[in-house]
């Protein structure tokens, strides 16, 4: 059975950019287009692994981040940054990857395969 | 000049008879005599012994040495060359009254030398009706003095033109913050203030200001700096560096303090605006990224599509391409309006209305996108005018934009969008244009801050450009923009612009 991926971004193209590159990989996919969309997501479906814009509209995205570490089933699934954000490293502690826009979509696809080995 | 010559005789011998009675008793007969010469020739004056007619009969060694062997001549022509008596002669005075007559006069020496003396005339020999017959003139030299004086006068005059000329505020200040004294400029934007409190004169303040400069100088003695905001009197504010400096008397101790302050008002506006530019290059940075992302998303696509031979999937990544190349060239054009390279291309015969009715055009499918109802509110009559067609349309554009945003970013539960573009004009070539939402609202705090370039809440999309764009457009113009906004309810800019024919 094939992994499902969560796509959180703001930006559609983002969300269509990055759901081509997964599916064409073989990845199941599922989008969110801000915080709360992906937290109600997350807790109804079961995702693997989690590609997440830091910089979003009303800081939902480490709103997000905040929600997922605190929850003891969800804090284990792996998240991959993927965020033009300056110091984005420091909102998010041990990410699996963290992706600097725009992204070369075979590195984000072995850190991808990496974090979900 | 026998009569001369008598007078001077017994003006000799007078003087004789009055030294030897005043050395009564001395039984050296010669002596009156060698006193009389000593005693005129040890005093660092010019001595003269004049007649009636201003005719010199006797002189001391110093006038002799500087004006030369000159008895028997006048004494206006000794002294200045003049063919004639000084207007306010002491000596003619004395003459007349008998009395001691003072006066100032610029004498030539015979070496051409310019002197100031100042004279004191007396009466020297007395006839038997009690007229006064030669008058001793005692002339000192003050040309230093004179000198002295004109320095220290060109020397005080040259400070007070530095005090009110150097491009500071200046004041001088007592133990208890009383302003002594001002320069000029201080008194021309913050008014006379001679005895007022310096806190009070600077700021309106009730106390001293907090880490006073000023007051850590009187206490030791050294030169302190500070940064304050004071309002001039005319309602300014303005940034000063302060500098503090001790004013000592002669024992050294601190009598007063000169604060010089110094307007940095324009600095501090640079710095914010180089500080805000540098956060826009960034966000620039930020923004170009997420185009690039897009640009390189729709290429993937594409080309999968392509691969797989999926047309569905093509034309969905070239959407994205030519929504991201319509985006960069948006942040293009909004970068060159914000410069000042561009010229506003003026035309005869623009209708606004006409302008409104396009922009409505070019946004109803994104706003159908977003689930929002652009409505167009056009109020006849149209008037035409000379306006800058292509600004008048970007500023539209962005004002769109914002309000496209303003309703997808707000988050109230069930509310039906709505942006309204209208267009109002009266017969006076007044245009007035509003774009009007009822999106997200902009709170108090931010609405100070709109129009300031570069501020913008949107992260990756904002630019912070697109209002500078709007201020340039309505500047050009010379019309004038405003905006309402209250939180939750929505926002209003309304713009007026005035033909330029």
């Amino acid at each position: 059975m094939s992994k499902k991926i969560m796509v959180v971004d703001d930006e559609q193209d983002v969300r269509t950019f990055l759901t081509a590159i997964l599916k064409k990989a073989g990845y199941e996919t599922v989008t969110a287009g801000d915080g709360h969309e992906a937290l109600a997501l997350v807790k109804a479906t079961k995702v693997d692994l989690i590609t997440l814009d830091l910089m979003m509209p009303n800081k939902t995205g480490t709103d997000f981040y905040r929600h997922l570490i605190k929850d003891k089933d969800l804090s284990q699934i792996p998240v991959i940054i993927v965020s033009g954000l300056p110091g984005r490293h420091l909102a998010v502690k041990d990410p699996a990857a963290i992706f600097d826009k725009p992204i070369d979509p075979d590195a984000f696809l072995a850190a991808v395969e990496q974090a979900l080995a | 000049m026998s009569r001369t010559d008598n007078s001077g005789l017994r003006a000799l011998r007078a003087l004789r008879r009055r030294l030897g009675r005043w050395v009564s008793g001395n039984t050296d007969l010669d002596a009156p005599t060698r006193l009389a010469t000593h005693w005129r020739d040890v005093v660092p004056c010019y001595l003269s012994v004049q007649d009636r007619d201003l005719r010199i009969v006797e002189a001391n060694n110093l006038f002799r040495q500087d004006f030369g062997q000159r008895v028997g001549q006048y004494c206006y022509h000794v002294y200045k060359g003049r063919g004639s008596p000084c207007p306010e002669c002491p000596v003619l005075k004395t003459f007349e009254d008998g009395q001691i007559h003072t006066g100032q006069e610029i004498v030539v020496t015979h070496d051409g030398q310019r002197a100031h003396v100042l004279v004191t005339s007396a009466s020297f020999l007395v006839d038997h009706r009690g007229r006064t017959t030669a008058v001793m003139e005692m002339s000192t030299n003050i040309t230093q003095v004179k000198t002295l004086e004109q320095e220290l006068h060109q020397s005080k005059q040259y400070f007070q033109q530095l005090f009110d000329s150097v491009p500071c505020y200046i004041s001088l200040q007592n133990h208890d913050f009383r302003i002594v004294e001002t320069n000029q400029l201080f008194r021309q934007d913050f008014g006379d203030q001679s005895g007022k409190l310096c806190f009070q004169a600077y700021k309106g303040r009730a106390s001293v200001c907090p880490d006073c400069p000023v007051e850590k100088t009187f206490a030791d003695g050294q030169v302190h700096s500070s940064e304050e905001l004071v309002v001039t009197r005319d309602g300014r504010r303005a940034n000063m560096i302060v500098y503090s400096m001790p004013v000592t008397d002669e024992q050294g101790k601190i009598v007063s303090v000169m604060e010089v302050s110094t307007n940095i008002t324009e600095v501090k506006h640079l710095q914010h605006q180089l500080a805000a530019m540098g956060l826009a290059v960034a966000g620039m940075a930020h923004r170009v990224k997420n185009i690039l992302m897009g640009l390189e998303g729709g290429i993937f696509v594409v080309n999968t599509g392509m691969e797989e031979d999926n047309r569905g999937q093509i034309d969905d990544g070239w959407q994205m391409v030519e929504r991201n190349v319509a985006k960069i060239s948006r942040l293009v054009k909004d970068l060159l309006y914000c410069s000042k390279e561009r010229d506003p291309s003026y035309s005869a015969g623009v209708s606004p209305a006409q302008i409104v009715r396009d922009v409505h055009g070019l946004y109803l499918t994104r706003t159908r996108q977003e689930g929002i109802e652009l409505v167009l509110d056009l109020r006849e009559p149209y008037q035409t005018g000379t306006f800058d067609p292509e600004g008048i349309q970007n500023m539209l554009a962005n004002l769109t934009a914002n309000a496209i945003d303003a309703c997808r970013f707000d988050t109230t539960p069930d509310k039906a969008h709505q942006i309204r573009l209208s267009c109002r004009q009266d017969d006076t070539g007044i245009t007035m244009l509003e774009v009007s939402d009822n999106g997200a609202g902009i709170s108090t705090e931010h609405l100070e801050k709109v129009f300031k370039g570069f501020f913008s809440t949107k992260g990756t999309e904002g630019t912070g450009l697109g209002l500078l764009v709007v201020n340039k457009v309505v500047e050009e113009h010379k019309g004038t923009v405003s905006v309402r906004s209250a939180p939750g309810q929505g926002t209003t800019f309304t713009v007026s612009l005035r033909s330029a024919g």
